[in-house]
């Protein structure tokens, strides 16, 4: 070893972070040699003379209230035993979405990111579940077992897809169609398919069927034939309900001709969206939710996942969607299915992944980029995360913005941040999480104009 | 007896909904965290504001935390960022630089040493040397200040405060080099030596690392 290898390694040293063997040598080294010798004591001087700044200081008394205030409210809203995925998901997906909680209470976990929404919103959609699993799905869950792997609870799925129909809005989830049609070319979606047939775990599973959905609404009065044979009773509340459907299916007429032919094509795609789709069908049909139409609309629009726009844009952005599909056929549904299936992929589980813009990926990238200080970046992929996910995930959408604006705010960049609150408080209205965080962000930045800190 | 949980496992508890996980965490990182805040902004009030700020962020990102990363990193890179925010809010408050080293810099100081606890002859020692040490910190260059606070009194080992502070390792540990020749000089010039500092050869045992 020659002192210019040594002296770099005298910091390691002296801080123990070299491996033994390592430091082994560097020490025979400045043993024997006088530079490194001297250069190794002024390290240690310096450390010796700074030895009181190591020493502790404990915060004020007062000082952990507020935090572990926050830290069981956050913890309550993950853990007061209402469902996590479905409920944020679109609060809609009845006997599914207790079946699913009841599978897995913590599938959000270990799914990653998906945070609950807001509570009202729990309470909304449980009630709303109760009620229309009670008025007629009983027949429908009490065929459910309650099972704790993935693989068995995408089997139990398929059964109660095929029982109802879809009656639910269709407008705004064009959308989204179109935006991951966007981002995963179809011959990619559908190898992807191939790898990963059958069973994402609960979590995913309710992702995908999510996804799905957004084609299947377009399948709606296909259903309400199913339906009609297979709950007569049923059907007649359904009638009413559907009808608010055709408005929507008559803006994306291309996607509604073609979903049926791709759902027969793509059988698990299909089937997974049928799960939910059906039970949110009962919703309509049971004869409580006549008196809780305020709590059905919210459901409506969170299951809607996107603000009004979204109908006039739909039919807009279904054509988008066939010319980024040219195949014709599966497109409808392959571009769908890829970002459901990719993320147990890859994403937070750390294996590769193909497709430059899949959310999960981005939202990785981007928290790379933000550990690593390059907040204008991480902004940018947020942002863009957050515009992916905006249709089927709006609560993950808010705080990919919400996480848009802390970064922008650490970066400096006060205007844009400001600009990226007023679009996150636009775009998601009432997402109270992500508006407190993209507040505080910005609450330590405007200070200075402003001077009024606490204490 | 149990192995002590680690903070990843914690943090994964309280992703499952359990808050008492978090208490202890919080009781793990509190006085490192809020000491991290205090050598870095010289002033008691703001160590205290920044280090709750910092645990709030860590409450409120907790569900989306990735479980392979690891926490300490996360806390002081939140921590670090806030300084930095900080620093940037103070030069936009009175366009002085943060290293100014004269002036009011010296109050919150004098708070600081009325802080220390009664003890042994070695530990009123300390007590007495730390503002003087404290304000030699704070002369320091942000960058270099950051990297010898993250590394002397957090414990994060040179590689995690490369990732944390988006340079590369040898430019971390040049900052260091230059920390601690810029430390050793400032004291020199007031008087006080290695010796002096530490009267002991080895760190007094009321000396806890920021990490075990």
């Amino acid at each position: 070893m020659n002192c210019v290898e040594s002296q770099d390694l005298l910091l390691d040293l002296a801080y123990g972070e070299l491996p033994p063997a390592r430091a082994v040598e560097v020490e025979a080294h400045v043993l024997g040699c006088a530079t490194c010798r001297a250069e190794m004591a002024q390290l240690e001087d310096a450390r010796k003379a700074a030895a009181p700044l190591r020493e502790l200081e404990e915060p004020p008394a007062g000082f952990d209230e507020p935090i572990l205030r926050a830290a069981r409210a956050e913890a309550g809203l993950q853990a007061d035993g209402t469902p996590g995925p479905v409920v944020e998901v679109s609060a809609t997906v009845k006997p599914l979405g207790l079946q699913a909680a009841r599978l897995d209470p913590h599938a959000r976990m270990r799914g990653g990111t998906a945070r609950p929404g807001p509570r009202w919103g729990q309470r909304a959609a449980v009630f709303g579940s109760i009620a229309a699993a009670a008025g007629l799905a009983v027949v429908v869950t009490s065929s459910l077992r309650p099972k704790h792997t993935a693989q068995q609870m995408a089997e139990e799925v398929a059964p109660i897809q095929v029982r109802a129909p879809a009656t639910v809005p269709i407008s705004g989830d064009d959308g989204s169609l179109a935006k991951y049609a966007k981002a995963v070319s179809p011959e990619e979606s559908s190898t992807k398919r191939a790898r990963e047939p059958v069973a994402p775990p609960p979590a995913r599973a309710v992702d995908a069927a999510k996804q799905k959905m957004a084609d299947a609404p377009a399948r709606a009065k296909d259903r309400t034939a199913l339906s009609e044979q297979q709950a007569p009773a049923a059907a007649q509340k359904t009638a009413p309900v559907a009808q608010q459907a055709p408005a929507a299916v008559r803006k994306a007429p291309a996607v509604a001709q073609k979903a049926p032919a791709a759902a027969q094509k793509a059988p698990i795609a299909a089937r997974e969206a049928d799960g939910l789709i059906p039970l949110s069908g009962e919703r309509f049909r049971s004869p409580e939710q006549a008196t809780e139409r305020p709590a059905r609309e919210g459901l409506v629009r969170e299951y809607r996942q996107g603000p009004r726009p979204d109908a006039e844009r739909s039919s807009e952005e279904s054509k988008v969607t066939e010319a980024a599909s040219p195949g014709a056929g599966t497109p409808q549904v392959a571009p769908l299915s890829a970002p459901a299936a990719a993320p147990p992929v890859g994403g937070r589980f750390g294996g590769a992944q193909p497709g430059p813009a899949n959310p999960d990926q981005l939202e990785e990238q981007a928290s790379a980029a933000r550990r690593g200080g390059d907040y204008a970046r991480a902004a940018a992929l947020y942002r863009e995360a957050s515009a992916m996910r905006r249709e089927l995930e709006p609560a993950r959408a808010a705080w990919d913005m919400a996480h848009a604006v802390e970064c922008l705010a650490a970066g400096g960049q006060v205007d844009q941040a400001v600009a990226a609150r007023r679009e996150l408080l636009r775009a998601f209205p009432g997402h109270s999480g992500p508006k407190a965080a993209a507040d505080s962000a910005l609450r330590s930045v405007r200070l200075p104009a402003d001077e009024e800190k606490p204490r | 007896m149990e192995r002590e949980k680690t903070d990843e496992e914690l943090l994964a508890e309280f992703q499952q909904g359990d808050a008492g996980a978090f208490e202890r965490l919080l009781r793990r990182h509190r006085s490192p965290l809020y000491t991290f805040f205090v050598r870095m902004m010289g002033d008691r009030a703001r160590a205290e504001d920044l280090a709750q700020e910092t645990f709030l962020r860590i409450v409120r990102g907790s569900a989306a935390w990735e479980h392979r990363a690891r926490f300490q990193t996360w806390l002081y890179t939140i921590a670090r960022n806030l300084c930095v925010d900080a620093a940037r809010r103070e030069r936009f408050r009175r366009a002085e630089s943060l290293d100014a080293q004269d002036g009011e810099e010296g109050a919150p100081l004098v708070d600081a040493v009325a802080s220390g606890g009664a003890g042994p002859d070695r530990e009123a020692h300390s007590v007495r040397l730390r503002p003087i040490l404290q304000r030699a910190l704070l002369a320091l260059p942000a960058e270099q200040r950051e990297v010898f606070v993250l590394r002397e009194q957090a414990g994060l080992p040179f590689k995690e405060i490369a990732e944390l502070v988006g340079a590369n390792e040898n430019t971390v540990k040049s900052r260091m080099r230059y920390a601690l020749s810029g430390l050793r000089k400032a004291l020199a010039e007031v008087g006080v030596t290695a010796e002096d500092a530490e009267p002991e050869p080895e760190p007094p045992p009321g000396v806890r690392l920021g990490r075990a």
